[in-house]
């Protein structure tokens, strides 16, 4: 059975971009009616309007369960928003529209343009003679979903940055309570040691300190980072790890495929060095992240697109880079990102079976 | 015709080059040793006059040809040769010695050319023996010498260590490299 028709609404000040939208809904998506906004499914804005903040920001308040889908050249910081990329392509907002038509509406959407020549928009709405542009190098564009963001300062990973900061600067022993094994960090040595297993230890991660009080019923008490001066080199214990590869994994396990606060995922940043990965606990693709990163200032969107892997290994491997101090945002539009991102995916002949080869053991 | 199939290993004396290629290679690799006779010999008793060479069968019967250069100037004359048609060179250098900068500089200097027409990624060893210079030291430095590459702390008796920074090369030379098998997995320890 066909879902019914989407009912869809096109917001914004009356221009030839919105009049383009309006005659792709009318004569190129058979499968939804153009409405008004009180009768609509999902509504579109063009997010680089005037006004269109404005206009989000009251649609949120009268119609906050209502699917928007914004147009815009960067990805807005809006939350539940599908946002769609300029120059925008016919089959984007076709497939993001039949998306919202057959998943229920909180679903978080996420659009896969296969490798294929898209149909421009300003050809597909004929007539009219809007300039988008169209970008045939264009492989598994996460068009949509905006990035969901955490707050390192909640979870241990701010709490070992601010203990760190603290030891270092003191050359003193501290121990971290937080309501968990308790965490001692070792500044002259660069180590730190915990009582715990990385699988503990990633379970913990799952959780803000909040959450974990709440959880153990301790709320009394908030964490607390106390100087051990007499504790003793010689009594570091074998099990102790580095502090940078410490908090490379929590910052890891605590991101949980979110970007850290402070990047966003329209930011162009890249890497300073390469992550010490020999030293350092990582995935798979960790290595390839690293050498796209590092040669090539990007979004994090534009890493997603161009690797060809989950967002949310991307973004975790940001949030771990940033924390000991490896990424660095670039201010200025770099040309490469006003660039498409180049697919970063290929077999690669002699380098593939080289590397297929050490993988294998 | 060059064939774009082996592997450059340099380095000072008693940075790992013979070690690595071992933890690499399939079988026990052919070493040209013979007993230092000058200050080498305060480093190590043997040392590697002509080349190392070691190889690693790859899928389709291809083999990847492992070449390791000796370490002292006097036989450098066989640098150039054993570079030639190399997918891209592999320094490493022994932080345990007195002025390893000096010898980063040196390195990245002598097989410039080379380095712009292949790739490159250092490995820095015997870290757990002297932590200083950081690896944030050694790329300010690389930086300053104008060099982008990828720089790692490596073991050279590992072979999750070598293989890692093998892998980093490639990447660095294609980032977009991909393997077909999903069973295989970086190994971390």
């Amino acid at each position: 059975m066909n879902p019914a028709p989407l009912k869809i609404a096109v917001l914004g000040s009356r221009n030839r971009f919105q009049e383009l939208l309006m005659q792709f809904v009318e004569k190129d998506y058979p499968a939804g009616i153009l409405v008004d906004i009180d009768e609509a499914d999902v509504c579109i804005l063009d997010f680089d309007g005037y006004g269109s903040e404005r206009l989000l920001e009251e649609q949120r308040q009268q119609r906050p369960q209502q699917p928007m889908i914004l147009l815009a050249l960067q990805q807005p910081q809006h939350d539940n928003c599908i946002w769609l990329k300029k120059p925008l392509q016919s089959r984007q907002l076709t497939e993001a529209l039949d998306h919202l038509r057959h998943q229920p509406i909180e679903e978080d959407l996420k659009v896969v343009v296969s490798e294929k020549k898209h149909t421009p928009l300003h050809q597909t709405a004929k007539g009219l003679a809007v300039k988008h542009s169209v970008n045939h190098r264009m492989v598994h564009s996460v068009t949509t979903s905006s990035a969901k963001y955490y707050e390192p300062v909640e979870y241990l990973q701010g709490l070992l940055i601010k203990s760190y900061r603290q030891a270092v600067t003191t050359g003193i022993t501290l121990r971290i309570d937080a309501g968990w094994e308790p965490i001692f960090v070792y500044p002259r040595k660069r180590l730190v040691w915990v009582d715990a297993d990385d699988r503990k230890l990633q379970a913990f991660c799952h959780l803000t300190i909040r959450k974990f009080a709440q959880m153990t019923g301790d709320m009394a008490t908030g964490p607390t980072i106390t100087p051990v001066p007499e504790a003793k080199m010689e009594d570091i214990p074998d099990a102790a790890q580095r502090m940078d590869a410490f908090l490379w994994k929590v910052s890891w396990w605590n991101s949980a495929g979110h970007l850290p606060r402070g990047v966003r995922s329209s930011q162009v940043i890249c890497l300073k060095r390469w992550p010490n990965l020999t030293r350092l606990w990582c995935q798979e693709n960790a290595l390839r992240m690293a050498a796209l990163l590092y040669q090539q200032p990007m979004t994090p969107v534009a890493a997603v697109s161009a690797l060809g892997i989950a967002a949310e290994e991307v973004y975790s491997f940001i949030s771990a880079a940033r924390a000991i101090g490896l990424i660095e945002r670039i201010d200025d539009e770099p040309k490469t990102q006003r660039d498409e991102p180049k697919s970063a995916k290929s077999s690669g002949g002699f380098l593939g079976r080289i590397l297929q080869r050490l993988r294998r053991g | 015709m060059a064939k774009y199939n082996k592997l450059i290993f340099t380095g000072p004396v008693g940075a790992g080059k013979t070690t690595a290629i071992a933890s690499l290679s399939d079988d026990p690799p052919v070493r040209t040793d013979a007993y230092a006779s000058d200050m080498a010999q305060n480093l190590k008793p043997e040392t590697t006059v002509a080349m190392d060479y070691g190889v690693m069968s790859l899928e389709g019967g291809e083999k990847l040809h492992l070449y390791g250069t000796p370490g002292q100037e006097r036989f450098d004359f066989m640098w150039d040769i054993l570079s030639n048609g190399g997918i891209g060179l592999i320094l490493l250098i022994d932080n345990s010695r007195s002025e390893p900068f000096q010898d980063l500089r040196f390195f990245l200097n002598r097989f410039r050319s080379f380095i712009d027409e292949s790739g490159l990624v250092i490995g820095v060893t015997r870290m757990d023996l002297k932590a200083d210079p950081t690896l944030d030291a050694y790329h300010k430095e690389i930086i300053a010498q104008g060099v982008k590459a990828p720089l790692l702390e490596v073991d050279a008796r590992s072979r999750h260590d070598v293989s890692l920074l093998v892998q980093a090369l490639l990447y660095h030379l294609d980032p977009g490299l991909e393997v077909e098998e999903n069973d295989v997995r970086l190994a971390t320890t």
